[in-house]
């Protein structure tokens, strides 16, 4: 616990070290003026004992620094003064600094972003057994002039996805939570029990309805799943 | 004891020999503070004016027990040498 006891040390040290200075200095003049009585009382001319006291003395600023420096926090102190000093700057010139600031917030920002999609496209394969042989088809439409339309049905914004029923064996994934609706000679409509596991937003009244509108609207034809993400 | 009177004792005591710079003993001051061998405090001198008192604290007198047998090895050396030439 020495090194404990020693940083506290240190750490008042630094909190007080205006006063600290002011100490150090006074107990310095203490001892040069008692050295220049005692050189008086031996006989010297007033300015002749002086200067013999500051000679057995030494370099008194040098020693002061010295003594302040002991403690450590040099570092700290050139790092607080390189701070100040550049605030003052900024300061001084406010249209530079906010070009500058702008300037290094647009940079990190389009960095993380551009991280961010690298990040979930490349970086992370796709949570799917082999994902390298997933493939988005895309179909061109000259007679109207569509180009790149895909092939598959949309993702919807309320994170309800409309899809195919073999889209999770294609995929080799289960969803949380699938609601199987509209399958031939199978209209029922579907149960709103299935939306009390999900998250709140998704327990409201109008949720039901939407959901009961989506299968309603899919429900001839093909069978369709309607697949609620939890995430 | 304050730095005047520590310079002066150290020159009393070694007959003038030790001489050393005697602001020097302010820096050295602060490493045996910083180690916790020494504390300070301030009080007054007979001559009624503010002085900062030093005092050895037991971690203090610990040190100099190392510091004495490891000088006394170092003595003893080379008084070892010096004799067998």
């Amino acid at each position: 616990m020495d090194w404990l006891r020693e940083l506290t040390r240190r750490l008042k040290m630094l909190t007080l070290r205006r006063q600290f200075d002011a100490d150090l200095e006074e107990e310095m003049r203490l001892h040069l003026e008692l050295r220049q009585e005692e050189q008086l009382r031996s006989g010297m001319t007033a300015n002749e004992a002086r200067a013999a006291a500051r000679r057995r003395f030494g370099n008194a600023t040098y020693l002061k620094e010295e003594s302040h420096m002991a403690w450590g926090w040099e570092w700290f102190e050139n790092a607080e003064q390189d701070v100040r000093y550049g605030l003052r700057v900024l300061r001084k010139s406010p249209g530079f600094s906010a070009v500058a600031i702008l300037t290094i917030a647009l940079g990190i920002g389009a960095t993380t972003a551009i991280f961010t999609v690298v990040d979930a496209t490349l970086l992370h394969p796709l949570p799917y057994p082999q994902p390298e042989q997933l493939v988005s088809i895309e179909y061109d439409f000259t007679g109207v002039g569509a180009r790149d339309v895909g092939m598959s049905e949309p993702e919807w914004h309320v994170r309800i996805l409309i899809v195919a029923p073999n889209y999770f064996a294609l995929l080799g994934v289960k969803p949380l939570i699938a609601l199987v609706s509209g399958g031939k000679g199978n209209s029922q409509p579907p149960n709103c029990d299935v939306l009390h596991d999900l998250p709140r937003v998704w327990r409201s009244p109008g949720s039901c309805k939407l959901l009961k509108n989506l299968t309603a609207q899919r429900s001839h034809g093909r069978g369709r799943r309607l697949l609620l993400n939890r995430s | 004891m304050h730095g005047y009177e520590i310079a002066n004792s150290i020159q009393r005591i070694s007959n003038d020999v030790l001489q050393v710079e005697e602001g020097s003993l302010y820096p050295a001051l602060q490493r045996m503070l910083i180690k916790g061998w020494v504390t300070a405090k301030w009080g007054t001198t007979a001559g009624n004016r503010r002085a900062r008192y030093y005092q050895l604290t037991a971690a203090g007198r610990k040190q100099l027990d190392v510091e004495m047998s490891q000088f006394e090895r170092v003595i003893g050396a080379i008084t070892r040498v010096i004799e067998a030439v």
